[in-house]
């Protein structure tokens, strides 16, 4: 227990990877939302463009749970030096390769065309050149350096997001409960 | 009241002081304590996108519909019903609510009923003394049935009787109609690129995946879907779904009923794929300035698979009649057929997503088969789809509500009325909460059908047609005018002036 304890990241590590995942998730997300508002704007409420925003808020605090999963587990499988010591630059790699495909294959994926199922079914295997390049890419110094700092500036979106999709979690749960 | 027991008076009086603060404990005492006469029970079925056109119900040369047509011989069968809006969501709002889409306003794609509306409903006013049931397999029909959640008891998923349903909004009961507009709309539509960057292709892969396992060999261009959302289906499932539902109501119920076929994509089985490679060839018609422009060949090809697939629906309904028959529904129920709107293939346009309002869009098929009833009965005056709530309401012995902007059917309680004027609103592109400026209007009027198309890129421009005459609406009488014409326009832009008038004052 006390080995899966040290090799658990600190808090201020996993804060950035998170705050990169969370940004990327969050803004892909945004971009479809503000897509849409005008259209809301000729049926819908202020209120219910809201509760949808909850609703959206409320998947993507899922989804950002998930993302900091896969760097987490990864600290807590691989030997200390592999990955806890390098946690904040080889996360941040991580999540942002990792979103980076996923955000290609949703690209893939077009109405009124067929399903990448191809695509869709080497993914697991995509999995391999990513964590590759996790390791490689964390050797160029300077690299490792703007990530450090990239991710240090990012945590200021997790004081917006993260106050934001507890408030959206609580008002589905209100809605749905009660 | 009358036979009120020891045991019901107890509950009763138990009941009493909590129902002061609880209104659902006055509801279920309500229902408990109703007396429960045998009332019959009334089944709406709406096809989506079934033009009366498109029927050899109503003449059309292929014969698309023997079922519908043996139905019609123990039914009311309406020659002129129309469609209060070109596409589902001002169809069935006005269908449920009994007004015209310029007072509902369920008008944009993914548009609702306005809430100050919403309790003027088909549902609220048959009351808690009936059973109400709702099954809306289109999803945008299923947005304007959930807005009427609290006036339902029984509200089936729109992936009901369907091989894949991954649709999550029935996963919401006490937010239905924003989980369907916020998830199911939104965050995980099937049509537009994921908007959930891991979850949504997580949703497409186990949708791929999971309609691919179904065997679709009898259903030689794929099983059926519902296009934007995750529901595939087969017809005979389906239909045979609806069959258990339908027998087995409970005394006094209401059931709306609406299933997707036959909306596009339209896949029709192995018995029907390729039934109409025939020389039936429709009419030409000159491209509509505010049409796709489409080639008449694809849209020959287009109306082909559509009629293919009306037969194919059309058999199920076969079945499904067979089994009403068999086990005595029709003897206590008012069963009605009907759509939300049309299907067109003409003037370089295809479907309904159009500013048209040329007839094969919007006149849709309606029948009303009464409780023992078996002969036939046609009725040629123009009907509207706002008037089967009053209808339904008179014929349970209800009073027609005072905002109610449809009248009892002819032969269900009202005389045909050939003067009477009746309209369809098309407004996808206009806001909710604004005047109707960017609009297409029609009203109808004895055999006369005036059309208005305004706010659009081309000029505003009126189109007049005697249906009588020509039922093709090939001749325009417009430009000649006559005067009953002239006196049409003036009544239209009065109507339409009269229902912007709140809006103009309160643009939002």
């Amino acid at each position: 227990m006390n080995s899966l304890s040290g090799k658990f990241p600190a808090r201020n590590q996993i804060a950035p990877v998170y705050a990169t995942a969370v940004v990327i998730i969050y803004a892909w997300s945004l971009i479809h939302f503000f897509w849409r508002f005008p259209s809301w704007l000729y049926f819908a409420t202020t209120g219910e463009i809201a509760v949808t925003l909850a609703y959206l808020f409320t998947v993507n605090f899922i989804e950002s749970g998930l993302a900091i999963l896969a760097p987490v587990g990864l600290s807590v499988i691989l030997p200390r030096r592999w990955f806890r010591n390098r946690f904040v630059t080889r996360g941040m790699l991580l999540v942002i390769l990792g979103l980076g495909y996923l955000a290609y294959f949703d690209w893939q994926i077009q109405a009124d065309a067929a399903f990448p199922y191809a695509l869709a079914k080497w993914t697991p295997l995509i999995a391999l050149p990513i964590l590759a390049l996790v390791f490689l890419l964390d050797k160029i110094k300077w690299l490792g350096r703007i990530l450090e700092e990239l991710g240090d500036r990012l945590t200021i979106f997790l004081y917006i997001f993260v106050p934001l999709s507890a408030l959206s979690l609580l008002t589905v749960l209100v809605r749905n409960l009660f | 009241m009358s036979n009120l027991n020891r045991r019901d008076f107890l509950k009763l009086a138990g009941a009493a002081v909590p129902a002061v603060f609880f209104p659902s404990v006055v509801s279920w005492a309500e229902r408990t304590f109703q007396p429960q006469d045998e009332r019959p029970n009334i089944i709406i079925l709406v096809f989506d996108a079934m033009s009366a056109r498109n029927l050899s119900l109503y003449g059309y040369p292929r014969s698309t519909s023997p079922n519908l047509e043996r139905f019609a011989e123990r039914a009311t069968v309406y020659h002129s019903h129309y469609s209060s809006g070109n596409y589902t969501i001002p169809g069935v709002a006005s269908l449920l609510t009994g007004t015209y889409p310029w007072t509902h306003r369920a008008i944009n794609h993914s548009g609702i009923i306005r809430r100050d509306r919403v309790e003027d409903n088909l549902f609220r006013q048959f009351g808690n003394g009936y059973h109400r049931l709702a099954f809306a397999q289109n999803t945008w029909a299923n947005f304007i049935v959930t807005q009427f959640r609290n006036d339902i008891e029984t509200l089936l998923s729109s992936g009901a009787f369907s091989e894949v349903d991954l649709v999550l909004n029935s996963h919401f009961p006490n937010d239905q109609n924003m989980a369907a507009r916020a998830l199911d709309d939104f965050v995980f539509k099937m049509n537009e690129s994921p908007v959930s960057l891991m979850l949504g292709p997580l949703q497409r892969l186990i949708d791929y995946r999971e309609s691919a396992q179904i065997p679709s060999a009898d259903y030689p261009k794929g099983i059926p879907d519902t296009v934007e959302y995750p529901v595939h289906f087969r017809l005979e499932e389906l239909f045979a779904g609806l069959g258990s539902l339908v027998t087995d109501l409970p005394p006094s119920s209401l059931a709306y009923l609406h299933v997707y076929p036959p909306h596009g994509p339209y896949r029709a089985n192995a018995k029907f794929f390729k039934k109409f490679i025939d020389d039936y060839r429709p009419l030409k018609k000159p491209v509509h300035r505010l049409s796709e422009g489409l080639s008449n060949a694809e849209l020959t090809s287009q109306r082909r698979s559509y009629d293919e697939y009306i037969a194919a629906t059309d058999w199920e309904f076969g079945k499904l009649l067979n089994l009403l028959e068999d086990s005595g529904v029709f003897e206590n129920s008012y069963v009605i057929v009907t759509s939300d709107h049309g299907e067109m293939f003409e003037r370089g346009e295809k479907a309904h997503t159009t500013p048209l309002l040329y007839d094969p869009v919007v006149h849709v098929p309606l029948m009303v088969s009464a409780p023992g009833q078996t002969s036939r009965r046609d009725i040629h005056a123009p009907t509207n789809a706002v008037d089967l709530l009053p209808t339904l309401l008179n014929l349970t012995g209800k009073p027609t509500p005072s905002w109610a902007e449809g009248n009892i059917l002819p032969g269900l309680g009202g005389e045909e009325d050939f003067q009477r004027s009746t309209y369809v609103v098309e407004a996808k592109l206009n806001s909710a909460f604004t005047p109707l400026k960017k609009a297409s209007f029609a009203l109808r009027q004895g055999y006369h059908k005036l059309t208005y198309y305004t706010g659009y890129e081309t000029e505003d421009s009126f189109e007049l047609y005697d249906l009588e005459s020509d039922i093709e609406e090939m001749d325009d009488l417009y430009p000649s005018l006559p005067a009953f014409g002239k006196r049409m326009k003036e009544e239209l832009l009065d109507t339409i002036s009269k229902v912007n008038a709140p809006f103009e004052k309160s643009k939002r």
